[in-house]
């Protein structure tokens, strides 16, 4: 039943993947051929070859420069989207779990009102009301994003609470806060991390989705989604314009997923 | 690792079957077997003969509401169904059509019609001054149609006799024939068309005109067949049924084309793409028809934003685009906002900019811009120079990339533009109402509405309703002055100073100039341009080869 994709040449190829993507979107320019958004009109939706390795666009940008640039618009994104979501759900899910009771009931309803609705749907509604551009995406993916987090942390804190070392921490004067964070956290931080690293990928196909809707990222950001877009009026003309970005998300959501996978079987999470 | 495996089938599933669906759902053009169904089963019979021509459109025509006196429904249909009582022959010209002669009063408060004899509506009934003038009564007492000056002004109209038609107004009004030649809602509609027959504000129930089509079957955001008229009176009527069919997608009308669901596509109303004009180039199954338009595509500016108050600043950004370019270099030479085929331009009466990046950068320093080198672009207080440029692609898919290469010559001029790229209806309720732009993308209208109801729509201001695309009291005045002559050189005279003055503040960006094209497929024969836009194609000349 268990397909094995997650052996460690895999993983080891995911991590290589995921660590060139880093240092490209790091380092930026250095690796970037053309400045991604110069645009030449002469050198307009060229074929991939040896001038222009994926290519051109319709302004004659190029393409290889603006997929490594879409890095910074397409993925970076997802690690503060990350840290923030889960920042909120791992404090509400402590509190929740650990206080129980009147507070626990609170909270427990409040996420569920979030996670009644699909991800994908309360995230559209939420552009909708504020507005198009990619900022506001990042908020709608957070905010439909930590409730799902919250019940799970929540489960963990309950098992936790129950163990020796904190009912000891606890009979030896340790309260509240600092029981939370000295005790708990660190026990329920490895299975919180793969699950956060399991979503990574889940993220950047929304966050892609999203701009290829036209409700994130605008032009000229060299957003991946957007090229994909950008690429659908040519899809019979200049493939390409909507083969590589597409190439690129598609890499990196399997290379994400493929580590939380390593990680969800070390840790034993369902 | 299964579960990620198995979505990522299950999601290729959903997208292999939600293509097929797409594709071959609709083939069958359900038009013939609606008609055939239709009240005329013994006439029907011979159009189910030859195979109706089916033509994609963007929007839906509203075939259950066509009223010849309501804006409701798409233009081109009210154009195939109903005529007017003059036609529009370009360049302001005019021509007979179900008045065969009309004369104003000199004071232009008067003007009388002859009605053509022998003409009958789809319905067999036939054309008598009272169905024109129970037409225009009812216009007139559609709210929507206040702005008109046709309505404005009408004091009554009289019909003396079965072809005679005069009608009264308050005051002087210059504009009557022009407005009557458009496609809405202004055109001739049988008094049966409502219940009670012939109620100024009866209930409408069925488009009952004299053009060349009637509405035989309608599905709401699908499709609308047009049957002939067999009692159309100009031409032989077609033996072909037209489909409309509702395609929204730019790039699904590309391929319903290709793979023969739809024949037609093009124009204003279903537009493809320019940039996948190559593929139907060079291509034996596939024939590009063009025809010079009247409509451009231009910017309007805010004036209240806080720069573009600043003339410089609308003057560089005029002098910072580069119309050549744009759209595959495939636009004419853009001078100003009107196309030369717009009537009362003329080839001095256009002054221009053209492109000259360094004066506007200079321009844009004189007023106190400081150039930021680390940003690459203008600032002023420490503000940087960044405008909201506001643009729609469901009816104008050209508009994205338009905007991207204003966007990247405005950077070389220093301004940063933002994009904003709205869904239809949002669009027209930024421009209309909520007015939250800094520049956006719209177009002219077209024909006999050019230039004075265009101008006077979007530019006519005063103190209740301000002007929706640029307030300027010199040029309300100017149309005012238009309003009140009917003396073609005294409005020529006008004009000439009206486009002067709005050339010399920089109102507007004139982008590019439209020309009409339309894809078909080779089997249709018989393609002819008519002779206004919102009427395109003279379909009922069209014939399909099997």
């Amino acid at each position: 039943m268990k397909l094995r994709f997650a052996t460690n040449t895999t993983v080891m190829a995911a991590l290589l993947f995921i660590a060139a993507l880093i240092v490209c979107g790091l380092l930026g320019s250095w690796f970037q051929p053309f400045d991604p958004y110069e645009t030449d009109y002469s050198a307009k939706l060229r074929p991939p070859g040896a001038a222009h390795w994926f290519g051109t666009d319709y302004l004659g940008r190029d393409l290889f420069s603006r997929v490594l640039a879409g890095i910074v618009h397409s993925v970076f994104p997802v690690f503060i989207i990350l840290a923030v979501v889960s920042v909120i759900s791992v404090v509400t899910g402590m509190i929740s779990g650990y206080y129980g009771s009147r507070l626990d009931m609170l909270l427990m309803s409040a996420t569920d009102m979030f996670t009644a609705l699909p991800n994908l749907l309360l995230t559209i509604v939420i552009i909708g009301f504020l507005g198009v551009g990619m900022e506001n995406v990042y908020l709608a993916i957070s905010l439909s994003w930590w409730a799902k987090y919250v019940r799970l942390i929540r489960g963990l804190v309950h098992d936790v609470k129950k163990e020796p070392f904190v009912l000891a921490a606890r009979v030896s004067g340790s309260y509240g806060l600092s029981t939370m964070m000295r005790h708990i956290l660190p026990n329920i931080m490895p299975q919180v991390l793969t699950m956060i690293i399991l979503d990574v990928s889940r993220i950047i196909l929304t966050l892609s989705g999203m701009s290829f809707l036209g409700i994130g990222a605008q032009p000229p950001s060299p957003e991946w989604g957007a090229m994909l877009l950008d690429g659908k009026n040519y899809i019979q003309l200049a493939p390409w314009l909507g083969f590589f970005p597409g190439l690129m998300i598609f890499l990196t959501a399997c290379a994400f997923q493929i580590c939380g996978e390593k990680l969800r079987s070390r840790y034993k999470l369902k | 690792m299964f579960r990620l495996f198995r979505s990522h089938l299950m999601l290729s599933f959903a997208l292999f079957f939600a293509l097929t669906a797409c594709s071959s759902a609709p083939s069958a053009p359900s038009g013939a077997a609606d008609t055939a169904s239709a009240d005329k089963p013994a006439q029907q019979e011979e159009h189910k003969a030859s195979r109706p021509i089916i033509i994609a459109t963007t929007q839906d025509a509203q075939g259950d509401r066509l009223d010849a006196a309501s804006y409701n429904g798409s233009r081109h249909v009210h154009a195939s169904v109903y005529e007017a009582l003059v036609d529009y022959q370009g360049g302001g010209k005019l021509a007979p059509s179900l008045a065969e002669s009309w004369e104003a009063t000199p004071d232009g408060t008067t003007y009388t019609f002859h009605l053509r004899k022998g003409v009958q509506f789809s319905d067999g009934s036939a054309l008598t001054a009272g169905a024109v003038k129970f037409s225009l009564e009812r216009a007139a007492a559609n709210k929507d149609t206040a702005p008109l000056e046709l309505v404005r002004k009408l004091q009554s109209i009289d019909t003396p006799d079965d072809y005679t038609v005069i009608i009264h107004f308050k005051e002087m009004a210059s504009q009557i024939l022009l407005e009557l030649s458009q496609a809405r809602p202004l055109r001739i509609m049988s008094p049966n068309a409502v219940s009670p027959a012939g109620a100024v504000d009866g209930e409408f129930k069925q488009a009952i005109g004299t053009g060349p089509w009637k509405i035989t079957s309608y599905k709401k955001d699908v499709e609308t067949v047009l049957a002939p008229n067999e009692h159309y009176w100009r031409e032989k009527p077609s033996t072909h049924n037209l489909v409309l069919k509702v395609i929204t997608d730019p790039q699904a009308r590309v391929l319903a084309l290709q793979n023969g669901e739809a024949d037609i596509a093009g124009g204003e109303l279903g537009n493809i793409p320019l940039e996948n004009l190559p593929l139907f180039e060079n291509n034996k199954d596939f024939i590009i028809e063009q025809h010079p338009s009247t409509m451009s595509y231009f910017m309007v500016i805010n004036q209240h934003q806080e720069f573009l108050a600043d003339r410089n600043v609308r003057q560089a950004i005029n002098l910072g685009k580069d119309s050549s370019v744009l759209m595959n270099g495939q636009g004419a030479e853009v001078k100003g906002l009107f196309q030369p085929s717009v009537a009362f331009v003329t080839d001095n009466n256009q002054p221009f900019y053209g492109y000259h990046p360094d004066q506007a950068k200079q321009l844009l320093e004189k007023s106190g811009f400081v150039w930021n080198n680390n940003k690459q672009l203008y600032e002023k207080n420490g503000k940087e120079l960044a405008l909201r440029l506001v643009i729609q692609t469901e009816e104008y898919p050209e508009w994205k990339e338009m905007a991207e290469i204003f966007q990247d010559q405005m950077k070389k001029i220093g301004i940063r533009i933002d994009i904003l790229n709205q869904e239809r209806a949002s669009y027209y309720n930024t421009l209309w109402d909520t007015k939250e732009y800094d520049l956006l993308l719209y177009r002219t209208y077209t024909d006999a509405q050019l230039p004075y109801r265009f101008l006077s729509s979007l530019f006519y201001d005063t103190k209740e309703t301000p002007a929706v695309a640029y307030q300027d009291k010199q040029l309300t005045e100017y149309l005012d002055q238009i309003a009140n002559t009917i003396s073609e050189p005294e409005q020529q005279a006008i004009f000439d100073k009206l486009f002067t003055r709005m050339h010399e503040e920089a109102m507007t960006v004139p982008m590019y100039y439209t020309r009409q094209t339309f894809v078909h497929s080779s089997k249709i024969k018989g393609f002819t341009f008519a002779s206004i836009e919102d009427d395109p194609v003279k379909w009922h000349l069209l014939t399909a080869g099997e």
